[in-house]
């Protein structure tokens, strides 16, 4: 087993555009395939708007990698290769001042054919609500492009969110 | 009838003004517990406000009582990674979908609206930083809220 430098995206700061600039993520090779370790990290585009003035639970939307992974110099999977994310939870502004409410979960990346399950996407939200208190911020990672209009949570098209792989994904170099 | 819903509301308002009495948990400790080795953690905090303060917010699983945030209280949970549905309800039930991964971290912050006869509770998607924002005038919950899915006092 050998470790060989890739590269990945560089975690977003609030507020900025994505870095082009690209950081060296482990890939393991293991005799004629690669692998991405579960928890690398993965930087996604929000494809699809999402609000919660709108969305319900269950509903799926499309994002996309921002940057591609590599093995050496080559690039493995490509920006812009698709995939899926899901509303957990959202709720409606509502009576008594309620702030609008959103959480969402990047499900997988679709690559060669295959899924490249994802997990522990840093992003939800209350929207700033009439009692005084909530303010929108993200769970534990930045999350670029997210509006708080009033009472409720949009995140917009090229909204951006962090995730990472769920499990080690093997692929031909 | 006008007169009889405004005595209505006058009095959920006098009733959710009330300040809170109890407080015997320890305050908030400067580095939060990780969560044990395969599990996901929710802290549940509530802020001191009056609004409400008399009325318990009752942290519930489908039917079963996890634990009730007083005013200026929080308390922690370790939990399963999965999906999991928790409700606060009095004349309303708000209800909270989470995903919690291994060893990840979410907070939920609990607040009481003004309801027609009772305040209503509200859980919603809090953050850490808000969370140690108000840390310092939060205490652990009492002992007899502490239910069996509930971490001890780790102040």
């Amino acid at each position: 087993m050998v470790l060989v430098a890739s590269a990945l995206s560089v975690p977003p700061v609030l507020g900025q555009t994505p870095s082009s600039e690209e950081q060296p993520t482990p890939v393991i090779v293991q005799g004629q395939e690669a692998i991405i370790p579960a928890g690398t990290s993965v930087t996604l585009r929000i494809k699809q708007p999402v609000s919660s003035r709108t969305a319900k639970r269950g509903d799926l939307f499309e994002i996309e990698l921002v940057n591609n992974i590599y093995l050496g110099a080559t690039p493995v999977i490509l920006a812009g290769t698709k995939g899926m994310a899901q509303v957990v939870h959202a709720s409606p502004k509502g009576f008594g001042g309620r702030a609008g409410e959103l959480i969402v979960a990047a499900r997988y990346l679709e690559a060669g054919g295959r899924r490249i399950v994802l997990r522990k996407t840093k992003f939800s939200s209350a929207g700033s609500d009439n009692a005084g208190a909530a303010i929108a911020t993200t769970v534990a990672a930045p999350v670029i492009g997210l509006f708080v209009t009033g009472t409720s949570v949009d995140l917009p098209v090229g909204g951006i969110i962090v995730a990472e792989t769920a499990e080690p994904f093997a692929i031909a170099p | 009838m006008i007169r009889i819903s405004v005595l209505s509301a006058a009095l959920a308002l006098i009733a959710i003004a009330a300040p809170a009495v109890a407080e015997s948990g320890r305050p908030a400790p400067a580095e939060l517990p990780a969560p044990p080795e395969g599990k996901g953690q929710i802290v549940f905090w509530r802020s001191g406000t009056m609004m409400g303060g008399a009325m318990g917010c009752g942290v519930n699983i489908g039917k079963e009582r996890i634990s009730a945030l007083g005013a200026g209280k929080y308390f922690i949970l370790n939990i399963e990674p999965g999906a999991h549905e928790f409700n606060a309800k009095s004349e309303a039930k708000d209800v909270l979908n989470l995903e919690v991964d291994a060893g990840e971290r979410y907070v939920v912050k609990c607040s009481i609206r003004m309801g027609i006869m009772a305040g209503r509770p509200n859980l919603a998607p809090s953050t850490i930083e808000e969370f140690n924002a108000k840390k310092s005038d939060l205490k652990y919950v009492d002992s007899d809220d502490i239910g069996p899915r509930v971490l001890a006092d780790p102040g």
